[in-house]
């Protein structure tokens, strides 16, 4: 295995040096993301947001007109979706946010007549709704806390009059969904992943073009350890490449990517493993560059537009949702998507294994006609 | 010692035997030739001794080691410089030599100071940081040798080195491989330009449709036509009035060439036909500048084994 590193590095540097790809494969998917991302924005509402499934732990210390108003104020908000769960102890509502069991904990301080709100970040939108309610609870108490000071036979006018105006201005029923230049950041990056079998495809073809590859045949290197060099190389290209698009879509466009970017870059390896293997072995078992470059291009937009790579897949028929199915591009999607937005993992597993199932047969057929044509 | 020992080796392309069992012992620190047209086997039999295309039968020995088992074995001293230039355009002239050089284990300081070594035997320690692209073919096909020598292998095979390259750079090459040779390279050099041959190889085997067809030292194989003389008869004009077929019914006439202003006329050594030949050109009304009386070649030995000339 020790001649894995020259073919490696060799291909890292034809790859940087290839000016024109880079470009493309970098331009190209922002050029997308920008020009997508506004003209079907009017595909995504992004201001639905759903309550239904936020989980609250709160301890209720509230002296008596605070502790009930606060009771008051969870049995609203109730109705609306959130669910309450009260806990005694300070410590052990702490914990469960950081576990990420509960979306914030509320705490109601008896003495201070305070109200202190815990946050986990992973929640970091449903804990901003809960914070936005609780402002309005407390602005809303202190005017009445007020009024009960000066003039306690106001207090119920201004309780009548007030209804439960501190939610319901903020029009908030449905959880956040993606907008239009989210959801294209990830789409268009995982497209261009795709394409990224055309770096693979080039790297076989460019052996045989250039007759370098019978010269390399003749070293004593071993034609796995080749194989091996080459698809690293390309990988590597690859996720630097889409490393750049993921920046800038996270930093200039502020994309939402989620808090958990170390499994959305697993799932991106694995798909540029994926691609680069597909390449690799089209070049081997195909002869013809033009047509493997014609195959490549042909294939590439069908997987992704049943991946949901331009359109969501629920916006599609049912025969293009089910048909969506043999899109790898599609469990790499909506994993992505999942875990960006549902904090769901279910698909990562499977998204990563069909990504590498499939390189893995494409490399074994690589090498088996790479020992017949070096024979 | 042998370097190369090949025995009984034969290659099929379906009906066609490019290879046709062929036998062939070469000795440490030769210059081996392997001489013939287009498509005699030369390179068949080369890509068979690399490892890179099956035997179909027979067995090939490097250094007493048998390939078909100690193939990785065999590589590592061996280096290949193949008739199509193998080197890339977007990588420095040392970044491909350093590449190929990789491939046989040579690694950091010393990797870099043998791969500088080859380039400037090469002549090339100029264009160190160069690209490919910008080269003249004669300057690829040197840069083509260094990444086979690089590593210092013991048997350096060469296949058509100089295809298409100026006078200039093809002296070069010439002299690098009896340099190499004197540096205790044992090499292989194919070629279908006798001259080549002629000027470097201490031994030559001739090949013609799979087969050998002559092998030995250039004496030995001259030997062979011993009995001939050849004549160059230069023309001022009328080249089509003469006819090859009507030379050869001459007594003593054994072969001959037709080139643009010369008549190339191979005739048995004991035969006095001069007179006939001249008298030839007068009945056709081609007036005669030169005749020349030439030392028979290899060229002569390849016509006179096979009725053809090399570069048919």
């Amino acid at each position: 295995m020790k001649n894995i590193a020259p073919i490696f590095i060799k291909e890292l540097k034809h790859n940087l040096r290839e000016k024109n790809a880079n470009i493309m494969m970098i331009l190209f998917p922002m050029a997308l993301i920008l020009i997508l991302g506004t003209a079907l924005s009017f595909m995504f509402n992004s201001t639905r947001i759903e309550l239904e499934g936020i989980k609250v732990l709160y301890t209720n210390r509230g002296g008596s007109f605070l502790g009930e108003a606060f009771n008051g104020f969870i049995e609203m908000v109730s109705n609306m979706g959130i669910e309450f769960e009260e806990t005694d102890n300070t410590r052990t509502g702490i914990e469960s946010v950081k576990q990420a069991e509960y979306s914030c904990y509320v705490v109601l301080e008896d003495d201070s007549q305070v109200i202190r709100l815990y946050k986990n970040d992973r929640y970091y939108f449903e804990a901003n709704i809960v914070e936005t309610l609780i402002y309005g609870f407390t602005e809303r108490y202190n005017v009445i806390a007020e009024a009960a000071k000066e003039n306690p036979a106001m207090l119920a006018d201004i309780t009548d009059a007030s209804g439960n105006e501190f939610y319901i201005t903020r029009h908030l029923n449905e959880k956040r969904k993606p907008t239009s230049t989210d959801y294209y950041s990830v789409t268009m990056l995982t497209l261009i992943l795709m394409y990224s079998s055309i770096t693979g495809l080039s790297s076989i073809k460019r052996e045989q073009n250039l007759k370098t590859g019978n010269r390399i045949l003749c070293s004593p290197v071993n034609k796995y350890e080749i194989l091996i060099g080459k698809v690293m190389g390309c990988i590597l290209i690859t996720v630097m490449q889409a490393l750049v698009v993921f920046l800038f879509s996270k930093l200039i466009l502020n994309a939402n990517w989620g808090g958990n970017i170390g499994v959305i870059l697993a799932v991106i390896v694995s798909e540029a493993i994926m691609a680069v293997s597909i390449g690799t072995c089209i070049g081997f078992t195909i002869k013809n560059e033009g047509l493997s470059v014609g195959i490549i291009n042909l294939a590439i937009p069908i997987f992704v537009m049943l991946g949901g790579g331009y359109v969501p897949i629920d916006t599609m028929g049912e025969f293009f949702q089910k048909l969506s199915v043999i899109s790898p591009v599609k469990w790499t999607n909506q994993a992505i998507f999942r875990v960006i937005y549902n904090n769901d993992f279910s698909y990562v597993p499977v998204s990563i294994t069909i990504n590498l199932l499939i390189a893995f047969l494409l490399i074994m057929v690589s090498s088996m006609v790479y020992r017949k044509e070096g024979a | 010692m042998e370097m190369v020992k090949i025995t009984e080796l034969t290659k099929k392309y379906g009906d066609v035997i490019a290879v046709d069992n062929i036998s062939l012992e070469i000795e440490e620190g030769e210059i081996f030739g392997l001489l013939g047209p287009n498509g005699a086997g030369k390179s068949t039999t080369i890509n068979m001794i690399t490892g890179l295309l099956s035997m179909d039968k027979g067995s090939i020995w490097v250094m007493g080691k048998d390939i078909s088992v100690n193939s990785n074995e065999v590589k590592k001293n061996i280096g290949i410089v193949p008739q199509d230039i193998g080197i890339y355009e977007d990588l420095t002239s040392l970044e491909n030599v350093m590449f190929f050089a990789s491939l046989y284990g040579l690694r950091g300081k010393e990797l870099k100071k043998r791969a500088e070594e080859a380039l400037e035997f090469t002549g090339l320690a100029e264009h160190i940081n160069s690209f490919p692209k910008k080269f003249s073919g004669g300057m690829k096909r040197r840069l083509n040798i260094a990444c086979a020598i690089a590593h210092r292998p013991k048997l350096i095979i060469m296949d058509e080195p100089t295809v298409g390259i100026d006078p200039q750079s093809r002296k070069h090459i010439l002299e690098s491989v009896k340099l190499l040779n004197q540096l205790g390279s044992t090499i292989i050099y194919t070629s279908h330009y006798m001259e080549e041959v002629e000027e470097v190889c201490t031994r030559v085997a001739i090949m013609d449709c799979g087969k050998i067809i002559a092998e030995g030292t250039q004496k030995e194989l001259m030997s062979i036509i011993n009995d001939q003389n050849s004549v160059w008869i230069s023309i001022l004009e009328g080249r089509d009035r003469i006819s090859e077929t009507e030379l050869k019914e001459i007594h003593g006439v054994i072969s001959v060439e037709i080139e643009e202003n010369t008549v190339k006329i191979n005739n048995s050594n004991n035969i006095n036909n001069l007179d006939r030949i001249i008298l030839y050109f007068t009945e056709k009304g081609v007036p005669i500048k030169n005749i020349d009386n030439k030392t028979p070649n290899l060229e002569t030995v390849f016509l006179t084994l096979t009725g053809r000339k090399l570069r048919d």
